[in-house]
């Protein structure tokens, strides 16, 4: 495959496959997470063909050839641009909701539950009651040799009278 | 001969490039092939239309963002 570096390689690093009407670029996989990449993709797919090859931990390629055929250096460059552009704009966007995932998530609590709060607090018992039964049910299960049960529960009333039956003066 | 496209697990789900082959099985003979490290679109005969493997790979750009990925 013959490719040729642009002017433009200094601001973009893209290379422009001219018989293929294809350009490349390349993208760090640790400034960009492999979901930005994949939104900024996604945006092209209607006016570009998108192939994504690499490893996400250290880069991926991205391929670029638009729909409507030609490309010559500037559209390249262009192209090359706006997908960056893009790619910023989605790893920004990403940042962003990581960072106010927490507050979302409580916004929308807090409006479902001023819509319904008798829902909201059934629901809230019932998982309270899930998360106990699984607690249970978990400590059970990891407790072998019984150190949770009462003394009751672990020899029962059988054997205690047995002991007391026992002859007291024996040793 | 077969084209063959190949799809990096760490970036394609398996799942979207299946409902890709899915999509695509109406208007293009397409079978995949899973190996380590990789998965083949392996399409067999002439398309009528010759975008239909950049088309592909679209498809499976678009499913790897839909919620069910």
């Amino acid at each position: 495959m013959s490719s040729k570096n642009t002017k433009s390689e200094a601001l973009f690093p893209h290379q422009l496959d001219p018989s293929n009407h294809r350009v490349k670029i390349d993208v760090h996989g640790r400034i960009y997470p492999l979901e930005a990449v994949m939104g900024a993709a996604y945006t092209f797919i209607d006016r570009a063909y998108v192939y994504l090859e690499g490893t996400p931990r250290d880069h991926v390629t991205v391929h670029l050839r638009p729909k409507n055929g030609s490309l010559d250096p500037a559209g390249a460059e262009t192209l090359a641009g706006q997908f960056q552009n893009e790619l910023l704009n989605a790893a920004l966007r990403l940042r962003v909701a990581r960072r106010n995932q927490k507050l979302q998530e409580y916004i929308v609590s807090q409006a479902l539950y001023g819509a319904n709060p008798q829902a909201a607090d059934e629901a809230i018992d019932q998982e309270l009651k899930d998360i106990l039964r699984e607690a249970e049910e978990e400590s059970g299960a990891d407790d072998p040799r019984g150190i949770t049960l009462s003394w009751e529960e672990k020899y029962g009333k059988g054997k205690t009278k047995a002991k007391s039956d026992a002859d007291p003066n024996q040793v | 001969m077969p084209i063959r496209i190949k799809f990096e697990p760490l970036i394609y789900p398996e799942d979207a490039v299946r409902r890709a082959a899915e999509a695509f099985g109406d208007s293009v003979q397409v079978r995949l092939e899973t190996a380590p490290g990789a998965i083949w679109a392996v399409f067999e005969g002439e398309p009528e239309d010759g975008n239909v493997y950049d088309e592909f790979c679209n498809f499976v750009i678009a499913e790897c963002r839909s919620p069910e990925s």
